[in-house]
């Protein structure tokens, strides 16, 4: 997912433009901090993610050239994970039970040996495996407040918004069509009309159905909202 | 109100920018003047999604050609539904852009802008911000635009009506 080659999807959050004191000197130090750190084979399936360099993802050494770009942050946020496909656990699986059964004139393994030796065969492919590396790139203007974050898909946006405001403490609002508003300075007069409005009818004819259905989903949300 | 609760009472403001948005695109040729960009010509591209919850058909997806002239997007607003999402052309003085917008977030999909060739360099990185800075900038500009019209007095008799209109000329029940 990329923000600095072809055709660029990205989701807005805002961010304060006032830091907190000490907070551009201590830049380089938080991304430093909180840098992709190679997987180890203690790791086994856990991902490690963390920033890495804009201009080459594989390198994890920041100095400020590295990435301030004129009043810009630019970071990449990389992830590292090993995977075993399932086909491929349940062949390896299939010839060690056989084996073992053979050596041992077993007809078949217990269950517990049998729980035993998948976790050990998961754990030699994982040790024999490729991490498969993704890269999703994140510009944030000092300037405009406005930090970039190069993807849509809802889990990794999360995740990657929620090292940002672990790196530097500082929180990013997403902006949906609402706090769009709040950042475009909506008057508070203006602000209070924004808050009593309801959406726009275009068909009149359809409004019963079009306010029912829209009254059914919030409560649907809040639903959500209580039982998490 | 918390976020998550404002986000989700207020949904509706990302489908009615859209769908105004487009309705705005083809009066006045679409022209808009935007703050701290200046003129802005919008058009809508090869590809429009329009949605309602109270549809029995909840999502009506019209891609290639001219999906704004369609007799199925006239249909669709019929029923009540609305954009969410939608692909713009959007020509300034400087820049020519094509990007796919989305309701709920107002997430930039597909922006189309001058990619540099061979390995970043920190003027490639400095200038391709710009670009993104630029779209960002216009899409808030044209939300403003929208706020100012949906926040008027004169909203419901004037914009609301019009669009009203719009939907019927769209649909074919009445006459342009």
């Amino acid at each position: 997912m990329s923000l600095m080659r072809g055709s660029a999807s990205f989701r807005r959050f805002s961010v304060p433009t006032q830091l907190p004191d000490g907070l551009r000197e201590s830049l380089v130090k938080r991304i430093q901090r909180h840098a992709f750190r190679e997987l180890t084979p203690e790791d086994e399936d856990r991902p490690s993610s963390g920033w890495a360099l804009l201009d080459n993802p594989l390198e994890t050494e920041f100095d400020a050239q590295s990435c301030d770009f004129d009043g810009t942050v630019g970071l990449a946020y990389r992830v590292e994970k090993r995977t075993v496909q399932p086909l491929r656990l349940q062949g390896r699986l299939r010839q060690e039970e056989a084996r073992i059964r053979a050596e041992e004139g077993l007809e078949v393994l217990p269950r517990g040996r049998m729980r035993e030796l998948k976790e050990s065969v998961a754990l030699a492919l994982l040790a024999e495996t490729t991490p498969r590396i993704s890269i999703c790139e994140v510009l944030w203007s000092l300037r405009e407040g406005l930090l970039l974050i190069g993807s849509t898909s809802t889990n990794l946006v999360a995740e990657i918004r929620e090292h940002f405001e672990r790196s530097f403490e500082i929180q990013a609002t997403p902006l949906f069509p609402y706090a769009l508003a709040g950042r475009l300075g909506v008057s508070a007069g203006a602000g209070a009309r924004l808050d009593a409005i309801g959406q726009a009818i275009l068909v009149p004819e359809m409004a019963a159905r079009i306010l029912a259905a829209e009254e059914a989903r919030i409560a649907a949300a809040s639903t959500i909202e209580e039982e998490e | 109100m918390d976020l998550l609760k404002t986000r989700v009472a207020k949904r509706f403001l990302g489908a009615d920018f859209l769908t105004w948005l487009w309705f705005a695109s083809e009066q006045s040729e679409g022209l808009f003047e935007l703050e701290g960009v200046g003129e802005a010509r919008v058009m809508v591209d090869d590809q429009i999604q329009l949605s309602a919850e109270h549809s029995d058909a909840r999502e009506n997806v019209l891609r290639k050609g001219n999906p704004a002239a369609c007799a199925e997007a006239g249909a669709a607003l019929a029923v009540g539904k609305k954009v969410a999402r939608i692909k713009l052309r959007i020509e300034t003085d400087e820049a020519e852009l094509v990007l796919t917008l989305d309701a709920d977030d107002l997430d930039i999909r597909g922006l189309r802008i001058p990619s540099p060739a061979g390995p970043t360099t920190v003027e490639q990185v400095i200038e391709r911000s710009e670009w993104l800075l630029l779209a960002s900038s216009l899409i808030d500009g044209l939300f403003a635009r929208f706020l100012e019209a949906r926040l008027a007095r004169d909203w419901e008799d004037e914009t609301l009506a019009a669009m009203r209109r719009w939907v019927r000329v769209k649909d074919g029940e009445v006459e342009e």
